[in-house]
């Protein structure tokens, strides 16, 4: 298991191998709690524990800037150039890279089944928020905008294929 | 002109890689990209691609269940690298005893994927489809042999860096199989002196004629030989499911590192294990499949 200073550095490692943007995450809240975070975009994806009753997760929430840089370097095009399948493609392979940091900070480490990332609805994603517990949210602020990362465990209110 | 097939769900992903083997000097018209691993196993039959580069997690099929079907399939002299957020050991191990050419981390960067790429192509090809049944052991199988060894089930077992080898000193126990129709080396196994010592202190154990003793001299490490070439010997019906390798000779050597870095550096069809039986001691083990 990681330490929060190892993942926060990873975390700020990868943001900036995929956006190429320098951007310094911070662990905001170690849990077990209950916090949210809300974004233009929500992208959630689950990690199957030993225990199949349960399940952990892991969401990227980003705005729609930084959803177009991330895009735009990943897919080497203008942002005008982007389509919005192109911006939730690139958001759905960034929350599955941060999972494969953020399954160092789960009790069971990598022996976590990693998942496949959703995009999902501000409604269907509040929803998970508040009926999931929180083990760490790290958070990554550049002027207006909010980069979160966080690791539900456990994840609950979330069925996998039923995100919009 | 190298042959490629990238297997990506993420079309993000897929653009990365194409870039940087283009970049990297690779025909752009050559690089194929597909979305699954059922659709990259279709193409590889007719394009016969120098190199896969494959995620893991994807829909429908893994990138290791892809490398297993390939492996499997009788068409499949193909060389597979995996880029992947899975940092599982035993789950790496296992794409690894499969004949994974190599393993990248994402987010990786452009000129690591490129040296993995120009290794990965210049080692000879796998095994072909006659020996496709010829495999390195699984991590599970292994297991098995040890339980069969000492059969209380209380071994512990990791996998570890091949790599580990090659910072080895002293004595090891080196055991070559062959196939038993024409005797044909193809695959080695190396025990260091401390699995050595601990399979003859069990064996001892088991048999009530002596102590487990994991702090054994040269002298003790020759009586517990003849156990672990035992145990070596079973090792080598792993390479076969047919039952038609044998182990024809195991000896302790003294380890000549210059000799035993080339085959571990260049031979990835390997895998390395800690074998250990929790309060005693513990020991490593290599299985190498020559090609």
């Amino acid at each position: 298991m990681l330490q929060p200073h190892e993942i926060e550095a990873r975390l700020s490692s990868i943001w900036e191998a995929l956006a190429r943007e320098s951007r310094t995450f911070r662990l905001v809240v170690n849990g077990p709690g209950t916090a949210t975070a809300e974004g233009d975009r929500r992208i959630v994806l689950p990690l199957g524990l030993d225990d199949a009753s349960r399940r952990a997760g892991v969401a990227l929430v980003i705005s729609r800037e930084d959803a177009e840089t991330l895009a735009s370097v990943m897919f080497d095009l203008e942002p005008a150039e982007l389509s919005q399948s192109d911006i939730d493609d690139a958001c759905a392979e960034a929350c599955n890279v941060f999972s494969g940091c953020l399954v160092e900070y789960l009790p069971c480490g990598n022996l976590a089944d990693i998942g496949l990332p959703e995009a999902m609805a501000l409604d269907g994603y509040r929803l998970v928020s508040l009926a999931s517990g929180i083990r760490a949210l790290f958070e990554a602020r550049e002027q207006n905008r909010k980069l979160v990362v966080i690791l539900f465990d456990p994840m609950s209110g979330y069925e996998p294929g039923g995100a919009v | 002109m190298h042959r490629f097939i990238i297997v990506d769900d993420s079309r993000a992903t897929q653009s990365i890689i194409r870039r940087a083997l283009t970049a990297g000097g690779y025909e752009k018209e050559q690089v194929h990209v597909v979305s699954g691993g059922a659709e990259a196993i279709e193409l590889a039959a007719t394009l016969k691609p120098d190199l896969i580069i494959t995620d893991w997690h994807m829909p429908g099929m893994t990138g290791l269940e892809m490398l297993i079907k390939l492996r499997h399939s009788n068409h499949e002299r193909i060389r597979v690298g995996i880029v992947t957020t899975e940092t599982n050991e035993i789950r790496l191990a296992e794409a690894r005893s499969h004949g994974v050419s190599f393993i990248l981390q994402k987010p990786f960067r452009d000129e690591e994927l490129l040296e993995s790429v120009r290794q990965a192509i210049a080692e000879p090809l796998p095994v072909m489809s006659d020996d496709s049944a010829l495999l390195v052991p699984t991590i599970k199988q292994v297991l098995e042999v040890a339980d069969g060894f000492v059969p209380d089930g209380s071994w512990e077992i990791r996998p570890i860096p091949l790599e580990t080898f090659e910072h080895l000193s002293g004595k090891v126990l080196l055991g070559v199989f062959a196939r038993a129709t024409d005797n044909v080396a193809i695959g080695l196994g190396l025990m260091d002196s401390s699995l050595v010592n601990l399979l003859g202190g069990l064996a001892g154990h088991l048999a009530g004629t002596d102590s487990p003793d994991s702090s054994a001299g040269d002298k003790a490490l020759h009586e517990a030989d003849s156990h672990a070439q035992r145990f070596m010997g079973m090792l080598a019906a792993l390479f076969d499911p047919h039952h038609q390798t044998l182990m024809t000779r195991a000896s302790l050597v003294n380890v000549k590192l210059e000799l035993l870095a080339k085959p571990l550096k260049h031979n990835r069809w390997g895998v390395a294990f800690e074998l250990a039986v929790p309060g005693f001691a513990s020991g490593s083990l290599a299985l190498i499949r020559m090609s």
